[in-house]
């Protein structure tokens, strides 16, 4: 695909990046915040349950990139108190040219936090060695049925353990996992396990809170919020396996 | 409140923060700002979560939005 040339591939995206958000948010990691986010248009993905569906599935959302511009503003909140500056979507390796130009504008001080779908090529992961502190990698679906039924993806399952266990050699990784209804034992499960057997002291933040927005009411199950139940269901799993929960 | 906006291509960059308030009361928050995050917590105080994520590292015009209180050490988020 050459989308110099303007062929567009499934993120639809163009030659060039747009940030639709660039803001000092606290509703990260706790050791992460406040970080300065930003925020890039365009994901590779199709999840129903997209928090910013609106933006993420529209690479043209948002103002066109000045990677100088929007260093200058990571620096100034860092300089008012920002611990990281963290590039996000989206889904942020369809950009990587962009935000790698956003990574060479900030000083060497600045910690770095690449928010991903950990999908991503291997030429991909290869371009971001040793870019990033902290790698925040969301391990979305225990399997790949889910993962082509709600994102619409293939071979999910492979591509994202290959990537977690590349990032984990090379930066600080932190899994997360949304919690959502109807797929603790489909999902969290098997994704609970994996990391016990794989990483055991690995951070691991399960999310709570799932948000029934965007299309996820195409799906029965993710027509509302996730249950007590489920909730319960999940942090008992992740106590079974003895993970490194994180807030 | 579920913002639904539609990005236009020109729209600027500007803060956002989503509610989505549940029946029950329940209150969800995506791309919380350090001053929304001040607003919640003073509407509940004993949520932890939200108490957690409370900064004093905002700027001058937030602050002015913030309870004096707010501004104190005690306030200061610790380091994890």
């Amino acid at each position: 695909m050459n989308r110099l040339a303007g062929e567009l591939g499934l993120c639809r995206a163009g030659a060039e990046a747009r940030v639709f958000s660039a803001q000092v948010e606290v509703s990260d990691e706790l050791e992460l915040i406040p970080t300065f986010a930003i925020a890039l248009s365009g994901c590779d993905l199709r999840c129903s349950f997209c928090i910013t569906g609106a933006s993420s599935w529209n690479p043209r959302a948002g103002e066109i990139l000045d990677a100088t511009a929007f260093a200058a503003k990571a620096e100034a909140a860092l300089a008012g108190g920002a611990r990281t500056v963290m590039i996000l979507g989206g889904e942020p390796t369809i950009h990587l040219p962009a935000a790698l130009e956003i990574v060479a504008a900030l000083p060497d001080t600045a910690k770095l936090v690449w928010k991903t779908n950990a999908h991503g090529s291997a030429q991909a992961r290869e371009l971001l060695d040793g870019m990033f502190d902290v790698w925040l990698a969301d391990y979305k679906f225990g399997n790949d049925s889910c993962a082509q039924r709600l994102a619409g993806i293939p071979d999910y399952t492979n591509t994202v353990q290959e990537n977690l266990r590349w990032a984990s050699q090379q930066s600080d990784l932190i899994v997360r996992h949304l919690v959502m209804p109807g797929h603790i034992d489909c999902c969290w499960k098997p994704v609970a396990v994996w990391l016990a057997n794989e990483f055991p002291q690995i951070k691991v933040n399960l999310r709570s809170g799932f948000w029934p927005g965007w299309k996820s009411a195409k799906h029965a199950e993710l027509r509302g919020t996730t249950s007590q139940l489920d909730s319960d269901r999940a942090w008992e799993i992740a106590r079974e396996h003895e993970l490194h929960l994180i807030e | 409140m579920n913002s639904k906006k539609v990005m236009s291509a020109k729209q600027q960059v500007e803060l956002t923060t989503e509610l989505l308030i549940m029946p029950d009361g329940k209150v969800l928050a995506h791309n919380l700002t350090p001053a929304m995050a001040a607003v919640l917590s003073e509407l509940n105080p004993t949520d932890e979560a939200i108490k957690q994520r409370i900064i004093t590292h905002v700027g001058s015009e937030t602050k002015k939005l913030l309870p004096e209180h707010w501004h104190s050490p005690a306030h200061k988020i610790s380091d994890q």
